[in-house]
């Protein structure tokens, strides 16, 4: 296991947002956590790299326990995150949103090396790398969100929503890329809404509802499961 | 039209400084949203320490300088530390507050300690004026105004060009993205207050030679924020052009005016501009988030 | 100690103050009387200052220019028109009212950082004009006074410390009466959450330069006490360390505390005079001072002592006293009549016509029209980013759509502000909780009834009859909303005492005290357990019989929007997905795939 969260609890003041939260994720796979909005996803995700403070601290990364590891040096162990509205740096640059992802590393070759790949698997942000990343486009600014998180090279990458707002189109080419990442041996927990299309990659799904794990299992099996549609919709 | 120009350069010259004073507004008031009316005070300690080093100690005049600017910048981090951190999650209210405290504590304790004697900063450039192309200069506004865009180029390099700077500027747009990124934030904004108050220390030092030094110099300050303010905060180079403007238009209005009205002539441009204009003369819609 | 007894103590205790201030003058040797009547002049001028920051949560770096146009302008009326002193005193505070009203126009707009530099700029610049106005009042060497007069007879030098003693006390009481009215609570309201302020039907700009008005009003008048106090004026006695230590008063006694003024002002008009000799260092220690408390006592003293002995707010007493008169069992009242039927007009209550807009390049919305009748509740679902805030926004007026318009009860709000849309009959609530924390439970319903009460802030200053009386009533009502929602028991306590799920509720109740047609819920049941979840439903079943109003409602907890609305209506990315009956909705193969994602890779 990769990364293993157990019972994990998180407020919002007096709010319980997760009541009790367990889940793993096995390197190299792809997994996937679902729920309406609201369900504690993306609380989840920042109490991981923490960015909230969860009051367990049962949260092990390779092994390690990182409850109390402070945010900024997160990603120095090997995880990174592309947040769920992006929050790219608007007034710098492409490229300088790029370079940021690879604050943590200090060898320049290094740097141009992540960089030469992301150009690979964007070559739209190679195009525009001196655009000030707030004029890009909603699909852009997500392949810039994904690649400036790639740039540290991590080990577990967490998108939250990566579709979020976007056209058809791209929606297909994001879920290729992160096949394509997936591939390339980076371990991938996804959070997503669409649930289809998130099983569809993933080997393993967990289902969030009000703070709690509500059902999970293989891809396979939850895509046929009512129970899946019943926790979205409501009872029939 | 010579008057014209004369007027011109040294509202330049003026302006040149509150560009610098203002840039470190600028810089920490977008890193932390408080507007730090300690600022001008800040500068005044520059220009006395740098008046202490340079004439009771006789120290080279690079060396006052730098000393000075360090000093002032130490002292901006240490007052993050101990003043400023402890209010990070108060109101932004508390924090103009505490800034307004912090300015009146420094002149006062300025006062104290050199009571309210006027010194007057001894001259380390010849004064006979020269001329270019019909304008009179001296030597030793030509060189404020060299300088002073220098530093502000030199700290606009570092910015912009090296990695630490990068990480201010990242801190000052998506506190969460830096962090998630490995900015040290915390450490990150007693830097942004250390830079922000070492800028304000060399305009102080500079201005020395230009006027008496007094403990209430500092008011000179608050023109670098209403130029930055005038320019738009939203983007530093617009903050630089709006200081230099404001310097230019409060001497006019000085001379075709009133010289006393020098003040009241900035806050009225300002209330002007701000209201055919909220984001400032170059400053964009705030609130593009991406 | 009941109510009504604490109350009565508390008035009793408050003229052993003003009888013993008064005393003073009779009593003190002249130095020390000098003292004390510069404290209460000054404590004149801080309750200015925590009106406008303490009660409206503004910021006011300039209040010593206030001050010295009162100062000034009592001065020369006095010496170049002959005008009684009294008379004077009170033009110059009216004249420093108009300054002040005209310095809240920016504030309006602006945030804290606008509002602190032109507040700085304005004490700054006033203090420059008199500087070098020599025509006007010699300017930096100053003009003398002559000694206040009442009915011929000079009134130095004890004297004058008699209607200084009694003009503060009356000041006082109308500050009181203020912050004890509806307006006290918008006032309030504004320091609390300008947004839930404005969506209760609170007109942000009235309010806050009524606010610098009055504030500008208590500091003129304190000026002009003051120049009568020490015979003479020039600039020095306005400049920027001055409007600091009025800040640094307030803030010592407690900001948004009356009681705290008075022993601010007192406190550091005092103390300094004990340090005589250590003029400079005067400055030096006020400024510490500021810093310290900001950092470790930024309720001041009276919240410190508050902390300890329980809360002595002035209004909530009130509101409890004002139950006891009422006679015990508020429960009693007969049950709340619903709105005026409007038989104007017989279409819809509202009416959303091709409503269209964009956030940032995006096109949030495009194309979206609904209908929505009386006594119906509409839901609004859709996956995330699908444009459900964005519409609930337009419709409640915190965002103006480029297309389309909106009608309301036949009437045209499309360019409705906010604030006008409560008084219109439209109330809402908020998905993040947006309640009043400091405020009692009870006066956050009050002010949710904010567009109901109409006595003016005169009326209010002045206590009269009918103002009193429609206070007692708004207590009634508030309290009948409290025990429909079962929070009765809270009444008196602090907002943000209440549990998650309380909140919630008392939300709702703010939200029915304006009496709307149309209930706008945001993301009700977010945060709920499924205990709280299904007494919310009923809760909505019961208002909706009720009151008979009309519901529209986002969410995306299924039960609850599923069990409650009679129609639902579905968006997705923007446009209109589908309508129809929940039963219709769930099995919509659309919407499922909007949900969950298409059967096939499209």
């Amino acid at each position: 296991m990769l990364l293993e969260l157990n019972a994990v609890h998180a407020f919002y003041g007096k709010v319980e947002a997760l009541k009790g939260v367990s889940l793993r994720v096995r390197e190299h796979a792809i997994v996937s956590l679902l729920g309406t909005n609201g369900a504690g996803k993306t609380t989840t995700v920042r109490t991981i790299v923490g960015l909230h403070r969860s009051r367990n601290n049962d949260i092990r990364f390779d092994n390690r326990l990182i409850g109390n590891v402070p945010p900024h040096q997160i990603v120095g162990l090997g995880i990174s995150m592309v947040p769920e509205r992006r929050e790219l740096f608007p007034d710098m640059s492409v490229v300088d949103n790029l370079e940021m992802g690879a604050y943590s590393r200090h060898d320049r070759r290094d740097v141009r090396r992540a960089l030469d790949w992301i150009y690979g698997l964007f070559p739209v942000l190679a195009e525009r790398r001196k655009q000030r990343a707030g004029a890009l486009s909603g699909g852009q600014q997500q392949m810039l969100a994904i690649g400036r998180s790639l740039m540290s090279r991590p080990r577990l990458l967490l998108l939250d929503e990566p579709t979020l707002g976007l056209a058809p189109l791209l929606v297909k080419q994001i879920f290729a890329i992160v096949q394509e990442l997936n591939r390339q041996g980076i371990t991938i927990l996804l959070i997503e809404q669409n649930a289809r299309q998130a099983l569809r990659l993933a080997e393993y799904g967990y289902i969030l509802e009000n703070g709690r794990i509500a059902l999970e299992g293989e891809s396979a099996l939850l895509m046929r499961d009512e129970n899946v549609q019943r926790s979205y919709l409501g009872a029939i | 039209m010579a008057l014209l120009s004369q007027v011109v350069v040294s509202g330049l010259t003026l302006g040149s400084l509150y560009a610098l004073v203002g840039l470190g507004f600028v810089v920490i008031f977008r890193a932390t949203k408080v507007v730090n009316f300690a600022q001008g005070e800040m500068m005044m300690l520059g220009a006395i320490l740098a008046l202490y080093f340079y004439s009771d100690l006789e120290a080279p005049y690079s060396l006052a300088f730098v000393t000075a600017v360090v000093l002032c910048a130490l002292f901006g981090a240490a007052l993050e530390r101990i003043a400023y951190r402890p209010l990070i999650n108060a109101p932004v209210v508390t924090l103009i507050l505490a800034t307004v405290a912090v300015g009146q504590m420094i002149r006062a304790a300025v006062r104290i300690l050199r009571g309210s004697e006027v010194s007057r900063f001894p001259s380390i450039l010849p004064a006979e004026p020269f001329s270019i192309a019909g304008v009179t200069l001296t030597p030793l506004s030509l060189s404020i105004i060299a300088l002073a865009i220098l530093l502000v180029c030199a700290f606009m390099l570092f910015f912009r060009k090296t990695r630490i700077g990068k990480g201010m500027e990242a801190t000052s747009e998506n506190r969460d993205a830096a962090t998630l990124c490995g900015v040290n934030v915390n450490r990150t904004f007693s830097l942004i207050w250390a830079v922000g108050s070492g800028l304000a220390a060399a305009a102080g030092v500079l201005l020395a030679p230009l006027i008496i030094i007094t403990p209430d110099m500092g008011t000179i300050g608050i023109k670098g924020f209403i130029g930055a303010i005038l320019g738009g905060f939203s983007s530093i180079p617009g903050a630089i052009a709006g200081c230099f403007l404001l310097g230019i238009i409060e001497n006019l209005g000085g001379v075709y005016v009133a010289s006393s009205m020098k003040d009241v002539i900035a806050f009225a441009t300002l209330v002007l501009i701000l209201s055919l204009k909220p984001n400032g003369l170059f400053g964009r819609e705030q609130g593009q988030r991406a | 100690m009941s109510l009504i007894l604490a109350r009565r103590t508390a008035i009793v205790a408050n003229l052993v103050l003003v009888a013993l201030s008064l005393a003073a003058a009779y009593l003190l040797p002249t130095y020390p009387l000098f003292v004390f009547s510069l404290a209460v002049v000054n404590i004149i001028a801080v309750l200015g200052v925590n009106l406008v920051m303490g009660y409206a949560g503004q910021i006011s770096l300039g209040h010593a220019g206030f001050a010295a146009i009162g100062a000034y302008a009592t001065a020369l009326l006095v010496v170049s028109y002959n005008l009684s002193f009294w008379i004077a005193v009170v033009l110059g505070g009216l004249l420093a009212a108009a300054f002040g009203y005209l310095l809240g126009v920016p504030a309006l707009r602006l945030g804290p950082l606008y509002v602190s530099m032109v507040t700085f700029g304005f004490g700054l610049v006033v203090v420059i004009i008199l500087q070098n106005w020599y025509d006007l009042a010699n300017g930096p060497n100053g003009m003398a006074v002559p000694p206040p007069e009442l009915f011929g007879y000079e009134l130095f030098p004890r004297q004058f410390h008699v209607p200084i003693v009694l003009i503060a006390a009356g000041l006082f009481l109308l500050a009181r009466n203020i912050v004890d009215s509806r307006h006290g609570r918008a006032f309030t309201a504004i320091r609390e959450n300008e947004l839930a302020a404005r969506a209760m039907g609170i007109n942000l700009a009235h309010y806050k330069t009524v606010a610098f008005a009055v504030g500008a009003f208590y500091a003129g008048i304190s000026g002009g006490l003051l120049a009568g106090l020490s015979q003479f004026v020039n600039p020095d006695a306005f400049v920027f360390p001055v409007s600091i230590l009025y800040v640094t008063m307030g803030i010592l006694g407690g900001i948004g505390s009356l009681a705290g003024a008075a022993l601010g002002g007192l406190m550091l008009t005092v103390l300094p005079e004990l340090l005589r000799g250590a003029a400079e260092y005067k400055d030096f220690l006020t400024g510490l001072l500021l810093l310290v408390l900001l950092i470790f006592l930024p309720k001041g003293l009276v919240g410190a002592l508050q902390k300890r002995f329980g809360s002595l707010h002035v209004a909530d007493a009130h509101a409890g006293c004002v139950r006891e008169e009422a006679g015990g069992d508020l429960t009693a009242n007969p049950p709340y009549e619903g709105p005026p039927t409007t038989s104007a007009s017989s279409g819809p209550l509202l009416k959303v016509e091709a409503v269209g807009i964009s956030f940032g390049g995006l096109r949030a919305l495009q194309d979206i029209s609904l209908q929505l009748g009386a006594n119906e509740i509409l839901g609004v679902i859709g996956p995330n980013g699908a444009g459900k805030t964005s519409l609930f926004n337009v419709i409640s007026g915190m965002a103006m759509p480029d297309q389309g318009r909106i009608m309301f009860a036949g009437q045209d709000i499309t360019r409705t502000p906010a604030h006008a849309r409560t008084r219109l009959g439209m109330a809402r609530t908020f998905q993040n909780i947006a309640l009043f924390s400091e405020m009692s439970v009870i006066d956050n319903v009050r002010v949710g009834a904010h567009v109901r009460l109409k006595s003016t802030l005169l009326a209010a200053g002045a206590r009269v009859s009918s103002e009193r009386a429609e206070e007692l009533q708004s207590v009634r009502d508030a309290a009948s909303l409290l025990d429909f929602v079962g929070l009765l028991p809270y009444a008196e306590q602090p907002a943000h005492g209440l549990a998650f799920g309380h909140q919630r509720l008392l939300e709702v109740a703010r939200a029915l005290a304006s009496r709307p047609r149309l209930l706008l819920l945001d993301e009700p049941a977010a945060g709920l357990n499924s205990a709280e979840l299904e007494s919310l439903v009923l809760l909505i079943r019961r208002i909706r019989e009720t009151y008979a109003l009309s519901v529209l409602l986002i969410g995306h907890t299924m039960r609850l929007v599923m069990g409650l609305s009679d129609r639902i209506i579905v968006l997705d990315h923007g446009v209109q997905l589908a309508e129809g009956s929940p039963r219709e909705i769930q099995s919509d193969a659309r919407v499922i795939a909007a949900y969950l994602g298409a059967e096939d890779a499209a």
